[in-house]
């Protein structure tokens, strides 16, 4: 008996509690997912239960899949994944290289431009809302994915920041060398840093995926037209729409459009934790 | 973690700091503002305001009494833009039904004239005018484009109709001057309708019954309408009332509804033609009671009702009566059929006193307007002609947009209308030969936006118990007036 | 090859391809997408959005009104300084609780055990997806009067509450919302708690400090830079709260979630009064600015720093 009685039941509480506050916190999104095999009926007089006391009805998916305005999900879906796809691959190639100028680069007005980054880190997206509206207006491009995409072209401060902090973890002995045997800086970085980069491009990676898949302001600013709608924007007018009077097919898509999020926690978890630790701290 | 990233985030905010100050330093001076707070001139332009209301009773009074027997046969010409070819833009408004019926019609009107190219835009509602005030900004709006009753703020950039209706390239053989009136404003024809509108009551009746309360006479008034309300609530443990336009109850319907000859806009859009907030205040009072007693919904659950006609309470059998359009009617029939909750039937809006007007009109629901700097504003024209003329297309549309102005498609859909159907058509051929509505103006200024969310505000306010009706009244006007002085 | 070049690098002149190589000519290429987007996309807006703030700007005609709408925002609209009033109140109730949350789960998971990655990533999964529209309309869902909420209290035996028709009421929803994504904060903290030498707990367990001594006479001093740079962060996201008022209640009831970027984007967007929009960003601008300098001031006092030469 190497345990004492009183730290188990010190260790069953623990497990009792945190486990318990665990399950109250997921349980919004267990509710959503069952929530997506009820009927309305069941929803609105039986909110209390979790599990579905009128059947389980797989219909709304089919009803739910149907979509706005003649345009299936599958519609909505190809586009969240066009607009996070472009978004997150410009993130990377962008950030990676203002990462790699301004950790390993020592060039007139760096620190400038480095402070610059941390503020825009810190800029509220809203004050530029209005005028970057007009500019992509004049240049006719508001209905499209462009003012969704472009800014991303261009490097994401979150992302650069994180990348400079993965960068001073990598030796300087191996730029040197390599510099030393002639390899020129452009070569340093995609033969060096870029792929000693790799965890760090993989949290960018999966972040900025799922917050362009999530992100609502943009498309509800910039896309009019049903055909160009992402899955977060169709959700919420097919929610205003129907969803309020078919609750299970709107949980449905809900739960849907949250598929690909999921994924990526299963998957990426480890890397998750890791970029989002890595941005508060070291340095 | 070391200082030396505290402090590379303090660098950054300061420099938001230093790049804030050149914004702040205007917020903050007050000298400005004992300049350019003035009285708003409420007076100003008023004869023109008069002169503009005429106009438009003129419009509304030679036209009355179109016959409705008499149909004539529309000739579509054989080739438009002399067979050259041409694409133009067109653009609405609307739900997943009006989407597909329109894209069909812009399809056969392809087929009929090849060498013409429609490019559609649909959208919805929010949307689309987001789009249309950038388009109008950058001088390129569609060719032909949906529009509601808030053509004012677009007048500059519409063609007057009026010639393509006179060389018959519109041809209004068979349309009611009357309904053509329901789009002439400000001495010009805006816009051809597509279906035309009148608000209505739509009330469950086995609700009624269940309370044992008499069917809504033609001449209710609102005092009766909030016994029905409290009755039904008492009895049936739902809403008596769901939704009512509280913006249009109180003031673009309310205010004409008194005898004083009113509107509660001016018709020429500058301003307000009430002198004094009063006219709101019994409307406000109402809502304050219904919704104390439980009988109305309060803000938190209109806001989870929606805004479509399937999602009103009175479909989903937790309201008995609710104010609604009366293209809103057959699709919230039908939800309230399917979702089994009773049969639903219409009566006319309540009034301020029985005997006094009733304050609103039929209106266009939508029209088609034609952008003035179109390159090709016949083919346009003829476009909205074969739109609100063929029958094969009107076969397509089916009535969505209201009821149709002319009377050769009211009478092609007849045979296949609904007894509920026919009784709203019937509804609003009768609300459209009142007297009194003539001298209710249908314009929607810029403003009525802003406006229409402070009334929504002080109605919460009044609600919640922090003000009275009168001080919400007086801010609603307060606002309203300082909104056309901007 | 290289290196020959480089030997001759000081006696020619420098050729178009020597030149890329030094060090000024690398940085500002690999800088280039960021330079010109903040040139572009940042600063050009800013300067727009500040001269737009001086014109009635409504997409069609810019007329150049002077301050008139700062002196409207100060004087005259009473629906901005509600807006601002309820945005402080919102990031007051959320921001403490989410960190003290997130700050008290770290704490409780720093045991390097399987289990404890496991409670990690549950307690990580709403952040990851609390701020889309699906967990926005289940809140929505949640809350309304037929709602799950209303439901267990109703079987519990309490009156249903009116969550998001009460405006005393409706922050707390909105509230929670933002405390259930107490996961990255969380994260963040745990790997600061990480970082504190296990030798501190040692020596104070010898002393005989008991663990809440320890908590408040150890782990807060020094995970306090952490908690700055947390406390920081979620105050600025904070004041931008957006797609919650936006889609759960529209703004109301009576304005009470008319947050400050939600009130933005109905001047701009649904009035088109594009010109003022633009004057209560650059007010939202410099509050925000104020409240993080304030937090910095103030975070003197009760922030440690390690001396950098403990070991």
């Amino acid at each position: 008996m190497g345990m004492s009685a009183k730290k188990k039941v010190g260790r069953f509480c623990y497990h009792l509690f945190i486990g318990g506050f665990g399950l109250l916190m997921i349980y919004p999104v267990l509710w959503m997912i069952i929530g997506s095999f009820k009927n309305n009926n069941d929803i609105m007089n039986h909110s209390a239960n979790f599990l579905p006391t009128l059947g389980w009805h797989m219909e709304n998916w089919a009803n739910g899949w149907k979509g706005y305005s003649g345009y299936s999900f599958g519609t909505f879906f190809t586009n969240s994944l066009i607009v996070a796809g472009i978004a997150t691959l410009a993130t990377v190639i962008s950030s990676s290289m203002v990462a790699y100028a301004l950790a390993r680069i020592k060039f007139k007005g760096r620190k400038i431009w480095f402070s610059c980054m941390l503020a825009t880190l810190m800029l509220p997206g809203q004050v530029i809302m209005i005028p970057q509206y007009m500019i992509y207006n004049s240049i006719n491009a508001v209905g499209t994915f462009v003012p969704l995409v472009l800014p991303h072209f261009f490097g994401q401060a979150f992302f650069i920041y994180q990348m400079m902090q993965f960068c001073q973890g990598i030796p300087r002995e191996l730029d040197e060398a390599a510099f030393v045997d002639g390899c020129s800086k452009y070569r340093i970085y995609s033969r060096i840093i870029l792929p000693l980069l790799k965890p760090s491009i993989v949290t960018t990676l999966i972040i900025q995926f799922y917050w362009k898949w999530d992100d609502y302001m943009g498309p509800l600013i910039y896309l009019s037209r049903p055909a160009t709608w992402t899955a977060s924007l169709a959700l919420k007018n097919f929610a205003d729409s129907s969803g309020q009077s078919d609750y299970g097919a709107m949980f449905a898509m809900a739960t849907l459009s949250l598929i690909p999020v999921f994924l990526i926690f299963l998957i990426f978890n480890r890397y998750l934790v890791e970029g989002i630790s890595s941005t508060g701290l070291k340095g | 973690m070391k200082a030396k990233k505290v402090m590379a985030l303090m660098m950054a905010s300061a420099m938001a700091v230093s790049m804030a100050a050149c914004g702040s330093d205007g917020g903050t001076t007050t000298k400005a503002a004992d300049e350019t707070t003035k009285a708003p001139e409420t007076t100003k332009g008023s004869d023109e305001t008069t002169k503009a209301a005429d106009e438009t009773t003129k419009a509304a009074e030679e036209t009355k009494g179109g016959e409705e027997g008499d149909i004539k046969e529309v000739v579509f010409p054989e080739k438009v833009n002399n067979g050259e070819d041409c694409t133009i833009r067109f653009a609405w408004w609307g739900g997943q039904t009006r989407h597909e019926r329109t894209e069909k019609v812009v399809e056969m009107f392809m087929e009929k004239y090849p060498n013409v190219t429609i490019t559609t835009e649909p959208s919805d509602f929010d949307g689309y005018f987001q789009k249309m005030a950038t388009l109008v900004g950058g001088g390129d709006v569609w060719d032909v484009f949906q529009l509601g009753n808030n053509w004012a703020e677009y007048t500059d950039i519409i063609t007057d109709l009026t010639p393509y209706i006179e060389d018959g390239t519109i041809n209004t053989d068979n349309i009611s001057d009357g309904f053509l009136a329901t789009t002439y404003d400000l001495g010009k024809q805006m816009e051809i309708s597509l279906g035309t509108n009148a608000h209505v009551i739509i009330y469950n009746a086995d609700m009624f019954a269940e309370a044992g309360l008499d069917e809504p006479a033609e001449n209710w008034t609102w005092e009766d309408y909030e016994k029905c309300a409290e009755a039904l609530k008492e009895v049936t443990g739902e809403y008596g009332s769901s939704s009512l336009e509280e913006f249009y109850g109180a003031c673009t319907v309310g205010v004409p509804q008194w005898e004083d000859g009113l509107n509660f806009f001016k018709a020429d859009n500058s301003g307000l033609m009430i002198d004094k907030p009063d006219y709101m205040v019994p409307f406000i009072e109402m809502i304050q009671r219904m919704t104390e007693s439980g009988a109305y919904p309060d803000r938190g659950a209109l806001n989870e009702m929606g805004t479509t006609p399937e999602q009103n309470f009175v479909a989903t059998g937790e309201a008995a009566m609710t104010w609604a359009l009366s293209n809103q009617v057959i699709a919230m029939a039908k939800a309230a059929e399917e979702n089994g909750v009773g049969t639903l039937k219409i009566a006319t809006l309540p009034r301020h006193s029985a005997d006094g007007p009733s304050g609103y009109a039929v209106k266009s629901s939508q029209g088609l307007a034609i952008y003035n700097k179109t390159k090709y504003p016949d083919v346009c024209a003829e476009f909205i002609n074969f739109f609100i003329n063929s029958p094969e297309a009107n076969q397509v549309l089916a009535g969505e947009r209201g009821v149709p102005i002319t009377s050769a498609v009211r009478a092609a859909i007849e045979p296949s209308l609904s007894e509920l159907e026919k009784s709203v058509y019937d509804y609003v051929g009768m609300v459209g030969e009142w007297e009194d509505s003539k001298n209710v103006f249908i314009n929607e200024p810029s403003q009525q936006n802003a406006i229409k969310d402070e009334f929504k505000n002080q109605l919460d306010k009044v609600n919640a118990g922090s003000i009275t009706a009168e001080e919400a009244a007086k801010n609603v006007f307060d606002f309203a007036n300082d909104a056309f002085t901007r | 090859m290289k290196k020959k070049a480089n030997a001759a690098l000081a006696a020619q002149p420098k050729t178009f391809k020597q030149r890329m190589q030094s060090d000024n000519a690398v940085g500002y290429v690999f800088a280039a997408p960021f330079i010109i987007g903040f040139i572009c996309l940042t600063i050009f807006p800013m300067g727009l959005s500040l001269y737009y703030s001086l014109t009635n700007y409504n997409f069609v005609h810019a007329d150049f009104i002077g301050l008139n709408n700062y002196v409207r925002m100060f004087t005259g609209d009473s629906r901005f300084w509600y807006s601002l009033w309820r945005t402080f109140l919102y990031v007051i109730l959320a921001v403490p609780l989410k960190l003290i949350f997130a700050l008290l789960v770290a704490f409780f998971l720093t045991r390097n055990t399987k289990i404890a990655s496991l409670y990690r990533a549950v307690y990580y999964l709403p952040s990851l997806v609390g701020g889309s529209v699906a967990v926005a309309l289940v809140w929505k869902q949640m809350f309304a009067r037929k709602g799950m909420i209303n439901g267990i209290l109703g079987a519990i035996g309490i009156d249903r509450l009116n969550w998001l028709g009460d405006k005393n009421l409706v922050l707390f929803p909105l509230a929670l919302l933002t405390v259930w994504q107490f996961g990255s904060s969380m994260i963040i903290f745990a790997a600061g708690l990480k970082e504190i030498p296990t030798s501190y707990y040692e020596a104070a367990e010898i002393d005989g400090a008991s663990s809440v001594q320890r908590f408040f006479k150890i782990t807060l001093p020094c995970l306090s830079p952490v908690i700055l740079y947390n406390l920081v962060m979620q105050t600025i996201t904070g004041f931008m709260v957006f797609t919650q008022a936006a889609i759960i209640t529209q703004g109301g009831p009576a304005d009470a979630t008319n947050f400050i970027a939600y009130y933005i984007y109905t001047q701009g967007f649904k009035y088109f009064d594009m010109g003022y929009g633009s004057a209560i960003s650059w007010v939202m601008l410099v509050v925000i600015a104020i409240v993080t300098l304030i937090i910095f001031k103030t975070s003197k006092k009760w922030v440690f720093y390690e001396a950098g030469n403990d070991d």
